[in-house]
């Protein structure tokens, strides 16, 4: 405290200095005859010079920066299809900003440093010439022509690529402050979800007939459960508030969930596709070389699923269902002896702020081989086996022996 | 065409108005004022009406100025908190829990504290400071007196435009104050994010303040707009057809149609936000499940927001930039004692840009799951942006060729802005291509992108204006020597902070993390440097406020027209009248850039308001 009034102390009394020091400067300066709006010839000189050196510094950061940081170790190539043709097109424009940086910095400073004042010369009145601005308006307009053609032939590819029965579907499920993978399993579709079916044990609202069972009694139970002194009238106003909120929610979740078991047992709806799908929540395992389609939802506010060393990005939008689709085309193996790094690894980081620990939100990315792939994913349990365990914890009997 | 833009009711009204009140006081003390100097000052006026609840345009734009600037401090001081974090991740600096207290527990920013301070500083940045803080200080100061008129159209809307812009910036500075902590999701505020108190304790009361300033803050800009539209249309004086008048204003009066076309979508937005959090409905809200509850909010859209939001945000960045364009313009071409290169060209460019910036919003938003052939539509209409863009930075850098350059502090500013514009506006030519935008969307090439080029290069034309028109608002002359310093630390430690950010992002370095960036191979060290380069470039700041208020009461006094001008701002007196001349109303003869015309005179300008000379007459009507 002591030490903070002295700094402030220090501040005012410099501030106070400064003043009278520059009223001094002030007033020696009119007795020499200088007046404040007129810059003198060394003024002049040395702003020139200083512009010049700035261009020179410029340059020199470009440089510097260009060479130390963009190149493999910082910006590994792109270890995606599509991503190749992304760093390409990147390439290009790269090139031509460059270009027009260069030539505009130096032409702007340069004419700065050589047209400085000079008493002697007077200034040449040009206030325009047609054919010169008609260069730099369609010069641009062709540059632009052959960079919008390109980004969009690109753009084209990474969103439209061409189907392929094999693709992998995966889904990314993020919510505060973790990612979920969702792998379809045998069948390769994803089963049906709905935010109402979310719990504790069953994180992305899966629908199957055990889990309609297990939210029903989760949820029923839940709406009992009510502050005793509600009933009593001892809540405060604002409490009482909130408890009416909690207990409409509920309501409105009940029916959902009811209208999903009423589904199921009318046998309009089988919701067996989720049976075999995987949950992975420490590490997402892609097969190298075959086609994945990333299906991304999100529980509560929007997300954004980043992969940049595939040049992969799509927001997680609570409400509805995202994607992108790619070819993993480096195993990670191989990108840790071309990166000379035995730590490596791809990552997927959320890049939508999304709350206090938003900088936490990201999981590892491993590309390995078809067969590894294969052997990892068999020896992960099913959503199937995992809410049968759940339910036999809650006391309930499943339904899926006769499914399964 | 007609150049009857003239208004000789609202003058004559003026004028009379002027006319009765100085025999008023001819009858109070007779024979005491024989001369005409007073004439004008036609209210006896209190402290709070000249200073506080004043109607004249001039002092209105110094308020706007100096809140602008106290803003803008704010804003500076919340980034440096956050460059610290980002500098030296986690480790303790006392200065921090000084200024932040509970916020930075033993000297380390809080995480949701350090959200709270990138939104509060873009908010503030953007809104505060280079909206209302540029627009509203110059386009009040310079739109009268460069037309030649006696006050704004509607001096009382303008008094509004002030307070309202004061009660948003309260408002704002507030919601530093209340416990859960201020709007902390970002300055976009997407919802459920926003939306959701239970998502984020800045949700809370924080934002409930950040949406009431924003709605006050867009009130402010309305009537402001308004007020500048009407005057630009009705106030001239006679002469001053539309293509005589400066650059400065034809950017002003582009901004102020801009903001009056794009600010109401963002007050819908806003509405829209409010309602969702506070009376159930759900605009932006969906299948959200959030503190072990389903919401029962189905069937809204948190994209729709973006795309509202966003059809203002990109105008807005027009709104930022374009006054700073207007006033470089006319900065270089006065201290290069040469006309603006292409007048008509650097007109149309800024229609141009004008018109296409609302029909690119969606280059926010490629990634947000739109359509893809909606992208390639948003490509192509932003990168149309890249052409009129290049003829104005063409013509800068032709206004400087053959010139005879006159370094003043402000001179420099407007040079930086070019150089600033040209590599900011680079990068976008990127960043507007769908396909790359992908992998740098959200990430620090965005950052160092939008900084440059709308940031600092308009922060930059603002330096410059308040260098440039010091001795038109205070009658007195800035420190140059503290100028030049000023100048050069910052242009130095802005591109120290900003250029080595395009690095981190092309290495995919996402923007507002707070810590972890050991997962992008040696970008710690570099972020080290940038904090330091923010940090000096945060303090030189401290140089220009001192060399500002200093200079305020006992700079050195301003002659008539310090830089030899040629506008009409320079014709009226040093000492401020409400009613701007004392006598009557310039007439103009000429465009605003006769600079060095080859006649054979001494002096390398000639005023816009000095009637053609016989030799003039007999050529051609040059412009």
């Amino acid at each position: 405290m002591l030490l903070n009034l002295i700094l402030f102390a220090v501040v005012i009394l410099a501030i106070i200095t400064s003043a009278r020091l520059l009223l001094v400067f002030q007033f020696a300066a009119e007795l020499r005859g200088k007046k404040a709006h007129e810059i003198s010839d060394s003024e002049n000189n040395m702003n020139a010079l200083l512009t010049l050196l700035s261009l020179v510094g410029l340059f020199a950061m470009f440089f510097y920066l260009t060479a130390t940081y963009y190149n493999e170790k910082y910006i590994p190539g792109a270890a995606s299809e599509h991503g190749v043709e992304v760093d390409s097109l990147l390439n290009l424009n790269f090139i031509v900003i460059t270009l027009a940086f260069f030539i505009t910095q130096l032409l702007l400073m340069w004419f700065a440093y050589k047209y400085r004042y000079n008493k002697k010369r007077r200034a040449t009145h040009y206030a325009h010439n047609d054919k010169l601005e008609m260069i730099w308006t369609v010069v641009p307009a062709i540059v632009m022509a052959v960079l919008v053609l390109k980004g969009l032939i690109v753009w084209n590819h990474t969103t439209n690529p061409s189907p392929d029965k094999n693709t992998l579907n995966l889904e990314l499920y993020a919510r505060q402050f973790d990612w979920t993978a969702r792998y379809s399993g045998k069948d390769n579709a994803l089963g049906k979800a709905s935010y109402t079916m979310i719990n504790g044990g069953n994180i992305l609202g899966l629908i199957s007939a055990d889990a309609i069972q297990e939210q029903l009694t989760i949820v029923r139970g839940d709406s009992l459960v009510v502050d005793s002194t509600v009933t009593l009238g001892f809540l405060p106003a604002e409490k009482l508030e909130d408890e009416k909120t909690r207990l409409r929610r509920l309501v409105h979740q009940i029916r959902t969930v009811a209208e999903f078991d009423y589904q199921f047992k009318s046998g309009s709806e089988s919701y067996a596709a989720s049976h075999d799908d995987v949950l992975v929540r420490d590490t997402i395992i892609l097969p190298v070389n075959r086609p994945v389609k990333l299906h991304m939802r999100s529980q509560d506010v929007i997300h954004s699923a980043y992969l940049p060393h595939f040049r992969v990005h799509m927001y997680c939008v609570p409400g509805s269902e995202t994607y992108f689709a790619f070819k993993p085309i480096t195993t990670t193996k191989e990108m840790k002896k071309k990166l000379n790094d035995p730590e490596f690894e791809y990552r997927l980081y959320c890049n939508n702020i999304c709350g206090s620990t938003h900088f936490n939100m990201m999981l590892p990315v491993r590309v390995v081989s078809e067969k590894e792939y294969a052997a990892w994913l068999s020896a992960k349990s099913t959503f199937a086996d995992e809410t049968k365990t759940r339910l036999a914890k809650m006391g309930l009997k499943s339904n899926f022996a006769k499914n399964n | 065409m007609s150049e009857q833009t003239h208004n000789p009711a609202v003058d004559g009204h003026l004028s009379q108005e002027v006319h009765e009140s100085h025999s008023v006081q001819h009858g109070h003390d007779e024979h005491a004022h024989h001369g005409h100097e007073d004439h004008g000052h036609h209210h006896k006026e209190s402290f709070i009406t000249k200073y506080i609840f004043s109607q004249d345009h001039k002092m209105i734009a110094k308020q706007f100025l100096i809140t602008g600037m106290f803003m803008g401090l704010v804003g500076m001081m919340l980034s440096i908190f956050f460059r610290l974090q980002l500098g030296w991740p986690g480790q303790s600096m006392p200065i921090l829990e000084t200024f932040l207290g509970k916020w930075a527990p033993d000297g380390v920013l809080d995480p949701n504290f350090y959200l709270a301070a990138v939104t509060i500083h873009g908010t503030i940045l953007v809104f505060m400071v280079l909206t209302a803080g540029l627009s509203g200080t110059f386009s009040n100061l310079l739109i009268p007196l460069q037309l030649g008129a006696r006050d704004m159209a509607s001096p009382f809307l303008n008094m509004l435009s002030y307070w309202f812009f004061f009660l948003s910036s309260l408002l704002m500075m507030t919601s530093l104050f209340v416990e859960t902590g201020p709007a902390s999701s970002g300055w976009t505020v997407y919802p459920p994010l926003s939306a959701l108190p239970e998502a984020s304790p800045g949700s809370g009361l924080g934002m409930t303040l950040w949406l009431f300033s924003i709605i006050a803050f867009i009130v402010s800009v309305l009537t402001g707009g308004l007020n500048y539209i009407t005057t630009v249309m009705n106030l001239r004086t006679k002469g001053m057809s539309m293509t005589r008048m400066p650059l400065t204003v034809w950017a002003f009066l582009i901004t102020a149609i801009l903001g009056l076309l794009s600010f109401p979508v963002l007050l819908g937005a806003g509405l829209l936000l409010l309602f969702d959090r506070s009376m159930g409905t759900s605009f932006y809200l969906s299948d959200i499940y959030v503190s072990g509850q389903a919401l029962e909010q189905t069937g809204g859209s948190p994209v729709l927001y973006q795309h509202l939001f966003w059809f203002l945000g990109h105008p807005e960045v027009y709104i930022i930039l374009l006054p700073s364009l207007g006033i470089t313009s006319e900065v270089l071409a006065v201290n290069a004692r040469k006309p603006i290169f292409g007048y008509r060209a650097m007109i149309g460019s800024m229609l141009a840009i004008a018109f296409l910036s609302f029909i690119v919003w969606g280059h926010h938003m490629y990634v947000t799951g739109m359509d893809p052939l909606l992208g390639s539509v948003f490509t192509f209409t932003t990168l149309l942006i890249a052409i009129p863009s290049a003829i104005k930075a063409f013509n800068y850098i032709t206004t400087l060729w053959k010139g005879n350059i006159v370094f003043t502090p402000g001179m420099l500013f407007a040079i930086g802005v070019v150089s600033l514009f040209i590599t900011g506006g680079l990068t976008g030519i990127i960043l507007a291509d769908s396909a790359l935008d992908v992998n740098l969307h959200h990430t620090y090439f965005v950052v160092a992108h939008f900084h440059i080029v709308m940031g600092v290069a308009s922060m930059f034309g603002t330096f410059a204006g308040v260098y440039h028109w010091f001795p038109k608002m205070f009658g007195r002359m800035m420190n140059k020597k503290l100028g030049y310093l000023h100048f050069w630390v910052t242009l130095i430690s802005a591109y120290g902070v900003f250029f080595p950010m395009h690095y981190m992002g092309l290495a995919g370095v996402p923007r507002r993390y707070y810590q972890n960036f050991e997962f992008f191979s040696g970008f710690s060290d570099l972020n080290m440097v940038i904090s330091i380069f923010a940090i000096v470039g945060g303090l030189v700041q401290f140089v220009f406020v001192f060399n500002f208020f200093y200079s305020m009461f006992k700079g050195p006094k301003a002659p008539q027209n310090p830089w030899n001008s040629a506008t009409l701002e320079w014709t009226t007196p040093v000492k401020h009248l409400h009613g701007n001349w004392p006598g009557e109303i310039p007439t103009v003869h000429r465009w605003p850039y006769d600079y060095s015309l080859p006649n054979g005179e001494e002096r390398d300008f000639i005023p816009q308001d000095e009637p053609l000379s016989e030799k003039e007459k007999q050529a051609e009507p040059a412009h």
